[in-house]
Order: structure tokens, then C-alpha cells, then sequence
């Protein structure tokens, strides 16, 4: 009876975690919406401040707004004016050096107002680089990199799989001041932001799809491979410092770490994202500068999401001279899909949004909000570094030391991904692992946790919620995160005596079961685990031998662009045996689920809290609600199942339940006697 | 509402469809992907004017493609959705000219007009607005540096259009117009592809009309380093 043991388990944890004194991310950082006047489109594509102190800001229909006063201070509005329009797709902005500069799908463009009368007259077209006429051939950027040369990336096309199909797509461009341009680096798939760290080092966001397993962040470095090989078609041409070659890269499906040991010049990632927890998309990165003040976190970076309208906090940490680190979650609930961040003038975070065509958590089409902190400190983990034997857990302020000292507080695992030309990948090699002993520094800011084993390569989730404050017993406003461990580093290994012997035990659950798929999970401290549908009678491939006249009725479902099926309402009589094919021509995956009667938002926010372990189960939750299902289907992939429409009339929803999907994605069968 | 916007430089028309666009009091000019002659085209503008005279342009060959008249541009296809397969089509009855270089250089004035310039063999620099907003391109092909000035005449009736070239390093021609016939009439107006379109050059450049394989083009030579000419299109 281990489920009903975990159940126990969750049940215990979830009565410690009814809090009063419990943080809440709206209390400590506040989101304030910047108003847009109901003319403009803002579907925020880049962002940048002016000396003034205004904010320009470019969409992705091509034009530059420059807005005045989006604090709103002195309870006054903000101001738009247009500055310039009619370029194609901007997707980056940048004041640089007294000029604003920008990326659209052909060029990187310079605009100036030569006659000074608030509109740009001069757009200036500083490097074209070619084009198949693809969709999704998207450019982003400029930055300034720590030497003065601009930095550009350039997203493959879409045919199917991710392909370069015109020079210099799925590369990361530089530009020296005179506008020479020296190919950086290749691998990319969709880089659609990237940042300097404190060092001035470039990482850049990269999202889910074909050869990668999840979204990350990670270091770019002149002559890297990131490991979509598409790009590297174009590694023999002069000027390339990248000296794989496409034969080179292999597709096995082992994880990237393991392949990145034998290919030399295959970069992995400095901190996974865990897809579908931490987000479906990564977006913006924003440097914690000195220019920022959200909380005690300087020197981290903040990564958007656009998919799930949310903030992450990545703390990186040097080992062996390779980025690694720690991603937290930071702040959820903004309008619409982040794809910018940048400082304001006040120390508050400008978002700026847009989900046209991407469906996002947040349900508005575009958005400019700004993030705020109220000067609270949060109870947060601050920073989490890898030691030779563990983890020690920095925190905003003090722990409490008895909750601290128990291993029960506490729960780690281990996975990574399959590297492969396969959009995606499930949560692969999982395992628990186990603290040996617990060291608990006298001002109480820092727990090092030491663990029986530490697996190089792996991302580590490491959850603390059984961790309260000293003093006011509060609990963590966020109580898990995933540490990517690259390099284990040398060092002192702890010595376990009585002395540092945990409390308690960690929940056994978690130990004993192994690969069982309860022991990973989005648990949060409101949300009880949902898990996958194992179901074979909601999934049925073969025509069932009592249908001895064929199927009633053959159904061929496929999709449109911008999550859509290509039907969304049926007919069918009670009763009637459905042939189904699904097609998904899409560019992501997808599935279709069909549901009782008013389920299918249920069913879409089930998935939701089915953690790591969803695309194992093809996103579908084990639940009475659920009908009938397909896989989660790869572009370009149909299947097909076989199912009869229930006995009783009604309107019964179908959803694609991959996360997030499913508010935008969806259709209706009416059921008729 | 209480915000402050500038001047509508364009408009959405406000009914049925949110994608069609119109220039305003001012000129809307729009980078998109072009679908000219079967091809789909990657560095094009379209310019619409409040004269509802409209024109797209491949900055990428320095082509004058089309011109219409009427409404813009349906943009529909790149601002709804994902925005695939991310073509501006012209809402009007196109005039198609040509997706050639306008300029080029000839060994000989018997040498093949070419169909296109290679990309690195042109470096489109972008482009300049007047007063009244409307463009100039900019760009450097055949050793020289090219601008292209391409305006709605007042009244309605047609574009004018003049190229300058500047540090030429040799003589270079431009091609006015392609057609299957061309004829000569009085005062530098030709009549291009019977009566489909009249083309006026100004009086102090000097045109020739030479026989291709496939009908007949308008030609006039650049011959010094610095030079310009400019002729009206009119239809």
C-alpha cells in the first residue's frame, strides 16, 4: 500500500504548511499593469530605456512606441507616441552608444530622427542577412557584449523539424563596431533572448523542441556547438570558429552530457529549466544589475517564461571553470507570455508581452507590466552551491534550526533528458537521493546538506518543504528548485558524526519508490500530486474485434497554426463507434483528449500538477474525467484510436492537455440521441 | 482615454477586418515577405500613400516589383496567429513591372539584362524619408552607391522615380522598362507593353530601346560617376 503511505505523507505535509504566517509572491513583489491605450497592438518584441527615462518599445507589427512615464508617478498616465513603424517583426530593441538599434526578420537596423521632430527619418540597415521566407526564421537582439561588439542570434526556420535553411540561422552573430560580422557560435534552435552576467559573460534562453529536451539557460563561448545541428551546415564557411560538423553529432537519445564527454564542442546547458514545472518556454533574461532592487539577489539572473507568464531566479555559481546553478521559481501571474525584461530607472522590473500564436497562461494578447518589490524581505532559499559531497542551501534569514536538522524537511532527486532529434524528451534516469548528514552554520543563514551520492551531469531537484524560519516559523515562499550539476567541485568532505546526524528521516515514499513516478512532482504547498493515466481502454489503437460492421464514423482531426484543432465541433449520435485520427501538422506537440461533460478546463489544469512526470503519460491525468485520448503526438505525427460516443446527450469538450494548450486548443463534440 | 497618442500615421480599418492596412494623412511603409512573379520574396517594402497610389520594392535588387492603386495592404497572414506564411498581399489590381536589378553594368549594350543580383553582391543600406515621409533607398551594387527615389505625384496620376549613383567606378545602365513591345512616342513618353503603361523620362537623359529575346527594354546609361536620372511611371 505505498500509495496510500504517500498519501499519508502529503496529507502530514500538507497540514504543516497551513500557515498563517505564510509569504505570498503579491505581498512581497507587487505587479503594477501599465495601461495601453486601446489603438495599440503593444505585442511587446523588445524594450529598452532612453536616456530620458522613456520607454521605447518595439512589436512584433513592426513599429517603435516610445512611452513616457510607465511608472505612472504623480498618479499620472503614461504617454505613447509612435517613433517609427513598418518594420518586419522586431523582436529586439537596444539604446546603444546614442542609437537605438534593432532586429527584424532581414536586418539589423539603426533608426534616427534626423530632423528632430519625433519621428524616425533615417532607418538605416546596418547588416542583411538572407532569408528562405520561413515563419519562424525570427532574429533577435542587439546587445553589447563586454568588448563594444553587438551580438545578434538568428532562429531556424520551421519545416516540420528546425532547419537552417538561409546563411547564418540557428547562429549567434557578432557585429565589431564597424559592423563586420564574425559568426559566434552555432546550435541554437529558438535563442530568444540572451543577457551578460555580472562578468559580462553571454547566456542565452533556449526553449523545448527538436535535440532539446527542455528549455535552459546556458554560457555561450566562441566556436560553440549548443546542440541543435541544423546550423551546422554552414560551419565550413569562412569565418566559422565551429569545427563540428554535422556527421559528428550523434542522435541516441542518451543524455546531452554524456554525448557533450565524447563530442568535444558540444556545449551543455548552465542550468536546465524543467520543462512544464519551471516553464514551457524560456523567454527574457534580465541581469540583476545594481540598477535593479528586487530583494536580496544581486548578481542572479531573472528568466522569463512566454508559455506560462511567469518569472524564474537563477542563482550560477563557477565550477571548474563551468557554469552551473540553481533555478528557483520567483513570480507568477502576469498578463500575458514574457518575452522582455528590463530595469527601471526606480530599481522596478519592465515586462513587456506578447502570446499571439503561442498560447500563454496569462490570457491577454500582449502586455506591459512592471514588477515591483515592497522592501519585505522574502523567506527564500538565496543561493544553493554545489559541494563535494552535496549542496549547501544559503537562505534570506534565518532558519529554524529543528526543522532545519530533519531530514524529512527535505526531499532530492536526480534526472536529466534525452539529447535527440526528437522534439522534447520525457524525464529520464530519475532516482532518489539520500542525506547523510545535515550542517547547520551558527548564524543559521546556511544548511549544507550531504548527501550519499551526487550524480555529474544531472539536474537535482531539491525540495525544502518542511523548512520554517527561525522565530515566526514561516514557511519558504518557494520550497523547491533544480541545481544542474556540470562539475562536482574538489574539496573537504563532510565527516558524518552524531553531531550532524539528521532528525528524522525523508519521506520514505520517496525513498522506496524508486522510479515510481509518485516521487517527483509539482507539489506545491496548495496543490496535491495528479497522476498519469495508465488507462489502456482510454487509448484504444486497434479496431475492437465487437465492432463487427467498422467504425460508424471516421473521424481525420488535425491542426491549424496558433493551437488550434482543425475542427472544433462534432455532431455524433449516441453511441456511435469513432475511428479518430489525429494529425498534428503543427510545430509543437500535441495530443487530444476528450472529456466528460464541462471537464475540459479541469482536465487542462490537472495536467498542470502532474510535475515531471507528464509527457511520460503523454500529458493525460489518470481521472474518471478523461474519455479518451491519444499520445502526445511529435510534429508531424498522426494516430489513431478507436472509441464509442457515451450514451448520454450532452456537449463533451476535447482539449489538447499539453500544458497550457488546452484554454486555446480545444473543440466540442454534441452528443445527440 | 487619457492618454496622449501621436498622430495616426496609418489606420486600422475599424470594421470587419482588423488586418487591412491604410495609410493615414502620412505614407505607411511595410517591410514584409512578397509573393512577385511565383517567388516568395524576403527583403521587400511596400509603401501606401494617402493617394492611394501603392508600390513594392525589393531592397534586396533595388526592383521597383509592383504598383497599385487603392487599398494597402492585407495583412492578415502576418500580424493573425503565428503569422504564416508571413506574405503582405495587396489589397488592388497589381501593376507587376519587374524583380531585375534596376541597375547594372553592361559589358556591351547587347549584353543580357540580368534577372538578379547575387545577395552579397548588394549592399542594401536602408532608407531616407522627406518631409512628407515618403522614401529614398539606399544601396551600393556594381562599385557604386545607389538612391532610389520613389514618390506619388500630386494629383494621383503616377510615381516619379529618381536614381542617383554616386563613386562609380564605370559606366552602369539602368533599365526603365521591360515589355513585350515598347514604343517611342513624342517628348521621352514611351508607351510600354501596349498601353498597359506610359513611361516619361526627363529631357536631358538619353534612352534607347534595344530588341531581348523576349520583347524589348527601355535603357538609359549612367555615364559618369556621378549621375542621376528620373522618369515618371504612369497608369
Amino acid at each position: 500500500m505505498k500509495n496510500s503511505k504517500y498519501l499519508l505523507s502529503l496529507l502530514l505535509l500538507g497540514a504543516g504548511i497551513v500557515n498563517s504566517n505564510a509569504q505570498t509572491e503579491s505581498q512581497i513583489f507587487p505587479i503594477v499593469t501599465v495601461p495601453i491605450p486601446k489603438e495599440i497592438a503593444l505585442e511587446v518584441g523588445g524594450m529598452t530605456f532612453l536616456p530620458n527615462d522613456e520607454l521605447a518599445v518595439a512589436t512584433r507589427r513592426g513599429e517603435v512606441w516610445i512611452i513616457t512615464n510607465p511608472y505612472m508617478k504623480d498618479g499620472e498616465q503614461p504617454k505613447y507616441r509612435l517613433f517609427a513603424h513598418g518594420m518586419h517583426e522586431i523582436l529586439g530593441l537596444n539604446y546603444i552608444k546614442g542609437d537605438i538599434y534593432l532586429t527584424q526578420r532581414a536586418e539589423l537596423t539603426r533608426l534616427r530622427d534626423l530632423d528632430g521632430d519625433g519621428e524616425v527619418d533615417e532607418y538605416r540597415t546596418m547588416y542583411s542577412w538572407p532569408l528562405s521566407g520561413n515563419y519562424h526564421e525570427y532574429a533577435y537582439g542587439p546587445m553589447l557584449d563586454k568588448d563594444g561588439n553587438m551580438v545578434v542570434t538568428l532562429n531556424l526556420g520551421w519545416i516540420g523539424f528546425g532547419e537552417s535553411m538561409s546563411k547564418w540561422h540557428g547562429w549567434m552573430l557578432k557585429f565589431t563596431p564597424d559592423f563586420t560580422m564574425k559568426p559566434f557560435a552555432t546550435g541554437f534552435r529558438s535563442p530568444a533572448a540572451f543577457a551578460l552576467n555580472n562578468n559580462g559573460d553571454i547566456f542565452y534562453a533556449e526553449n523545448q523542441g527538436d535535440w532539446v529536451g527542455s528549455g535552459s539557460i546556458t554560457h555561450v563561448e566562441e566556436g560553440d556547438f549548443l546542440g541543435n545541428p541544423a546550423g551546422l551546415i554552414w560551419a565550413d564557411q569562412p569565418g566559422s570558429p565551429v569545427k563540428l560538423r554535422k556527421k559528428d553529432i550523434p542522435d541516441t537519445g542518451e543524455p546531452k552530457y554524456d554525448v557533450a564527454k565524447r563530442v568535444p564542442g558540444l556545449k551543455t546547458p548552465s542550468v536546465w529549466i524543467p520543462h512544464s514545472i519551471m516553464g514551457n518556454s524560456t523567454s527574457g533574461i534580465l541581469n540583476y544589475s545594481d540598477n535593479g532592487n528586487m530583494g536580496p539577489f544581486k548578481g542572479q539572473l531573472f528568466v522569463g517564461d512566454q508559455a506560462q507568464s511567469k518569472i524564474s531566479r537563477v542563482f550560477l555559481e563557477k565550477v571548474k571553470g563551468v557554469y552551473q546553478g540553481m533555478v528557483f521559481p520567483f513570480r507568477e501571474g502576469f498578463s500575458s507570455g514574457i518575452l522582455r525584461m528590463n530595469w527601471g530607472s526606480d530599481g522596478s522590473m519592465l515586462v513587456g508581452m506578447t502570446s499571439r500564436g503561442w498560447s500563454s497562461t496569462g490570457k491577454e494578447e500582449y502586455g506591459l507590466q512592471r514588477l515591483t518589490w515592497s522592501g519585505i524581505m522574502p523567506f527564500e532559499v538565496q543561493t544553493v552551491k554545489a559541494q563535494p559531497d552535496g549542496f549547501e542551501l544559503e537562505f534570506t534569514m534565518p532558519v529554524d534550526e529543528k526543522t532545519a536538522r530533519n531530514a524529512g524537511s527535505y526531499k532530492l532527486s536526480t534526472f536529466t533528458y534525452k539529447y535527440h532529434h526528437i522534439y522534447g524528451s520525457p524525464v529520464i534516469n530519475q532516482s532518489p537521493r539520500n542525506i547523510k548528514a545535515i550542517v547547520i552554520s551558527p548564524d543559521h543563514k546556511r544548511v549544507r546538506l550531504v548527501l550519499d551520492s551526487l550524480k555529474e551531469g544531472y539536474i537535482h531537484e531539491i525540495r525544502t518543504e518542511g523548512l520554517r524560519s527561525e522565530g515566526d516559523n514561516t514557511p519558504l515562499l518557494h520550497n523547491y528548485g533544480y541545481y544542474t550539476l556540470n562539475k562536482i567541485p574538489d574539496g573537504e568532505k563532510v565527516v558524518a558524526t552524531a553531531e550532524n546526524k539528521p532528525t528524522g528521516s525523508m519521506q520514505t515514499a520517496n525513498a522506496a519508490q524508486g522510479m515510481d513516478h509518485h516521487h517527483m512532482g509539482n507539489m506545491t504547498a496548495t496543490n496535491s500530486k495528479i497522476t498519469g493515466s495508465t488507462a489502456a481502454g482510454k487509448h484504444v489503437t486497434k479496431q475492437p474485434i465487437s465492432w463487427k460492421n467498422g467504425p460508424d464514423k471516421t473521424i481525420l482531426l488535425g491542426t491549424k497554426p496558433g493551437l488550434k484543432f482543425d475542427i472544433t465541433n462534432l455532431t455524433l449520435k449516441a453511441g456511435t463507434k469513432v475511428k479518430l485520427t489525429f494529425a498534428n501538422t503543427d510545430d509543437m506537440l500535441h495530443n487530444f483528449v476528450l472529456t466528460t461533460p464541462g471537464a475540459g478546463n479541469v482536465v487542462g489544469e490537472m495536467v498542470m500538477k502532474m510535475g515531471l512526470d507528464g509527457e511520460k503519460y503523454d500529458f493525460v491525468p489518470n481521472s474518471a474525467k478523461v474519455l479518451a485520448h491519444t499520445t502526445l503526438l511529435q510534429p508531424g505525427k498522426s494516430d489513431t484510436i478507436y472509441f464509442t460516443v457515451p450514451k448520454t446527450p450532452g456537449i463533451y469538450p476535447f482539449i489538447c492537455s499539453y500544458p497550457g494548450h488546452y484554454t486555446v486548443m480545444k473543440g466540442q463534440i454534441k452528443v445527440i440521441k | 482615454m487619457a492618454f496622449f497618442t501621436c498622430c495616426a500615421t496609418y489606420t486600422w480599418a475599424q470594421s470587419a477586418n482588423p488586418y487591412v492596412l491604410n495609410a493615414g494623412t502620412k505614407p505607411y511603409l511595410l517591410r514584409s515577405y512578397l509573393m512577385f512573379d511565383g517567388k516568395k520574396r524576403t527583403h521587400v517594402i511596400s509603401v501606401g500613400t494617402s493617394e492611394k497610389l501603392n508600390y513594392s520594392y525589393d531592397l534586396k535588387q533595388g526592383a521597383l516589383l509592383q504598383v497599385w492603386r487603392g487599398q494597402f495592404l492585407d495583412v492578415t497572414e502576418m500580424w493573425k496567429d503565428r503569422g504564416e506564411p508571413q506574405l503582405a498581399k495587396p489589397l488592388g489590381t497589381v501593376l507587376p513591372l519587374s524583380a531585375a536589378p534596376a541597375i547594372t553594368a553592361l559589358t556591351d549594350q547587347n549584353a543580357v539584362w540580368p534577372d538578379s543580383i547575387s545577395f552579397d553582391d548588394l549592399q542594401n543600406k536602408g532608407y531616407v524619408l522627406d518631409k512628407s515621409k515618403m522614401p529614398t533607398f539606399l544601396y551600393s551594387s556594381n562599385g557604386a552607391d545607389v538612391s532610389d527615389k520613389i514618390v506619388v505625384q500630386s494629383g494621383g496620376s503616377g510615381i516619379d522615380r529618381t536614381i542617383s549613383i554616386s563613386n562609380s567606378k564605370g559606366p552602369l545602365y539602368c533599365r526603365i522598362a521591360a515589355a513585350q513591345t515598347i514604343t517611342a512616342l513624342k517628348d521621352n513618353i514611351y508607351s510600354i507593353g501596349n498601353k498597359t503603361y506610359t513611361i516619361k523620362v526627363s529631357a536631358e537623359t538619353k534612352t534607347f530601346i534595344r530588341k531581348t529575346k523576349n520583347g524589348q527594354e527601355l535603357l538609359a546609361q549612367l555615364t559618369n560617376g556621378t549621375d542621376s536620372l528620373t522618369y515618371s511611371l504612369i497608369w
